[in-house]
């Protein structure tokens, strides 16, 4: 069908009916608002997770506050979920607009109309993914990562381009009209049907029903109410949920005689090879730390293993250099984890060997796993059999 | 002032119309309290800059996927991105209009209000549970991923969004019917 043509019949269905009291300028220029702050939050909460996983040269991520991580993950999840129905109403309240004629009315606006694509298109694809990633539905061709972070970009660039034009128009929608009488606005129009502040509420009511269904994977509190998340932080083995399974990675029943855990590199003098039994027999330090995905749900836990520092020292090693983390299974990305070397040198920094007294479960890394404070769940690698001191 | 009224409207305005003028007398008139829409069409340096800033910021995170992938999967990246876009303006949006259409139309007033909202919760709740409802992380084998029971909890939330719905239509069915005075 041609554009006109169904131009022309939405143009004809909206003579049969009045048109929705709910599309008007000051709703679009409030929801414009809205998304404009939500996705901010997501652009920056996401660079900094990627920043986090994959550091440039200039970027140190520090170990404290040890649980900030996890609150910038929850934070980004949240609010992507929250976004939803915002995105909705705006482009249901902007829709009429997608039929305007003539195309453009000059070539600024033709640039403007054009990077709606981009914007609309990249924005509806963030959430899209970000849903399908946590649900672990990934049917588009491309890593979930590549794409998700490159139309982050892309949708911001847009956006830039969205905000600037539209600047002048949304103050003018924004300032709150003059009433006279001093009667609130209605929330229903006369036939009934909610009007434009109705609309809003809906919106809102709506946006703030998903997050309250969903917060729950990571805000304790609210976790019997997490009905909607893909993951609760209270099930699973030892109580708590995992990404990756011993299963997974071929590791259900690893032979402690043949484990061995290496602590060398060249930033030790005697390397280490430790059987379970010498690491159990070290000193032990107990720390309470999240375990926090990027996928968004996190969980505290009371760790209890040797400090890396005290491995470190004990191959002879200076204290706050980098280290490489890697774990006996070499399935996929997961095998190994960078430690920078602020948080080399923290005093939480574990290599865990029991979670809330019990001996790690295979699918939490038994025998051995990193745990450290303010790092994703991506880089508490599991299963390790070496540290690798730069 | 809806936006769709918009468009016949600016044909007849001044530009330069002091927008607060037109709302108060949209007032006078009863209509909704709205400043009267004021073309503005994108212009000036600091536009033409934000396009500079905005493709720059775009290249950006095509030459980021680039370094990452190849050009076959940017074309990937392209159709995923364009597809939705489309889906949305061209699919979902038109079949909510002919929903609200169907609305306006048949449902008394009364129950007009209500049953937006019902709807509007009941498509929010389906869109983000769809893919927890179809199990869509099953194929990974791991029992932490969707471990709840979906569909008793997609239900009773619906149920509780519904008794609402019904419950404010019928009191508003009640308030309308009694007899004044």
């Amino acid at each position: 069908m041609s554009t006109e043509g169904a131009g022309r019949m939405l143009a004809s269905a909206r003579t049969a009916v009045p048109e929705s009291p709910a599309r008007s300028e000051r709703n679009a220029a409030l929801l414009g608002m809205a998304l404009g702050v939500s996705f901010a939050v997501c652009f920056v909460t996401g660079v900094l997770s990627h920043l986090i996983q994959d550091p440039p040269s200039w970027f140190t991520w520090p170990p404290r506050p040890a649980g900030f991580y996890r609150v910038n993950q929850g934070v980004h999840v949240i609010t992507g979920l929250a976004t939803i129905p915002l995105l909705l109403a705006k482009l249901w309240t902007v829709h009429p607009m997608l039929f305007q004629r003539p195309l453009a009315r000059s070539v600024a606006h033709a640039v403007e109309r054009l990077a709606l694509l981009p914007l609309v298109g990249g924005a509806v694809f963030l959430l899209f993914s970000g849903v399908g990633n946590v649900n672990f539905w990934r049917p588009w061709p491309f890593g979930f990562r590549d794409g998700h972070y490159a139309a982050a970009w892309i949708a911001m660039g847009a956006l830039v381009v969205h905000v600037v034009a539209k600047w002048a128009q949304t103050r003018t929608y924004l300032r709150r009209p003059r009433r006279p009488d001093r009667v609130p606005e209605p929330v229903l129009a006369d036939d009934g049907r909610l009007d434009r502040r109705g609309f809003l509420y809906a919106a809102a009511g709506a946006s703030g029903l998903v997050a309250l269904l969903s917060a729950g994977q990571t805000v304790w509190p609210l976790r019997s109410l997490a009905v909607l998340a893909p993951r609760r932080p209270d099930i699973g083995p030892q109580g708590f949920p995992v990404n990756r399974t011993a299963e997974d990675v071929g590791l259900t029943d690893v032979d402690l005689d043949a484990y061995r855990l290496v602590v060398d590199g060249p930033g030790v003098t005697e390397p280490l090879e430790l059987t379970y039994d010498e690491l159990r027999a070290m000193p032990q330090h107990e720390a309470e730390l999240p375990i926090a995905c990027v996928e968004g749900w996190s969980t505290s836990q009371r760790w209890r293993g040797v400090r890396v520092r005290d491995l470190v020292a004990a191959a002879g090693g200076q204290g706050g250099r980098p280290l490489t983390i890697v774990s006996i299974q070499d399935s996929d990305r997961l095998k190994a984890s960078e430690v920078n070397d602020a948080q080399a040198d923290d005093r939480d920094l574990l290599l865990a060997l029991e979670v809330n007294d019990e001996v790690l479960h295979p699918d939490h890394g038994f025998p051995a796993r990193l745990i450290g404070p303010n790092r994703p769940g991506v880089m508490q690698t599991k299963w390790v059999g070496r540290i690798e001191v730069a | 002032m809806s936006i769709e009224r918009n468009t016949q409207v600016e044909a007849d305005v001044d530009v330069d119309a002091d927008p607060e003028v037109g709302a108060e007398a949209d007032l006078v008139s009863g209509g909704t309290p709205e400043p009267d829409p004021v073309d503005h069409l994108p212009s000036g340096p600091a536009f033409w800059l934000a396009v500079v800033v905005g493709v720059g910021v775009m290249g950006w995170g095509v030459w980021l996927f680039l370094e990452a992938t190849s050009l076959s999967e940017l074309f990937d990246l392209g159709v995923w991105i364009v597809g939705p876009d489309v889906v949305v303006d061209w699919l979902v949006l038109p079949a909510v209009a002919l929903v609200g259409v169907a609305v306006a139309r048949w449902a008394p007033g009364w129950a007009k209000a209500p049953l937006q909202v019902g709807l509007i919760a009941t498509g929010v709740l389906l869109l983000v549970a769809w893919l927890p409802l179809r199990g869509s992380g099953d194929h990974v084998g791991n029992p932490t991923i969707q471990p709840l029971d979906y569909s008793a909890a997609v239900s009773t939330t619906l149920v509780v969004v519904w008794t609402a719905s019904i419950g404010w239509a019928a009191w508003r069915r009640q308030r309308t019917s009694a007899p004044r005075g």
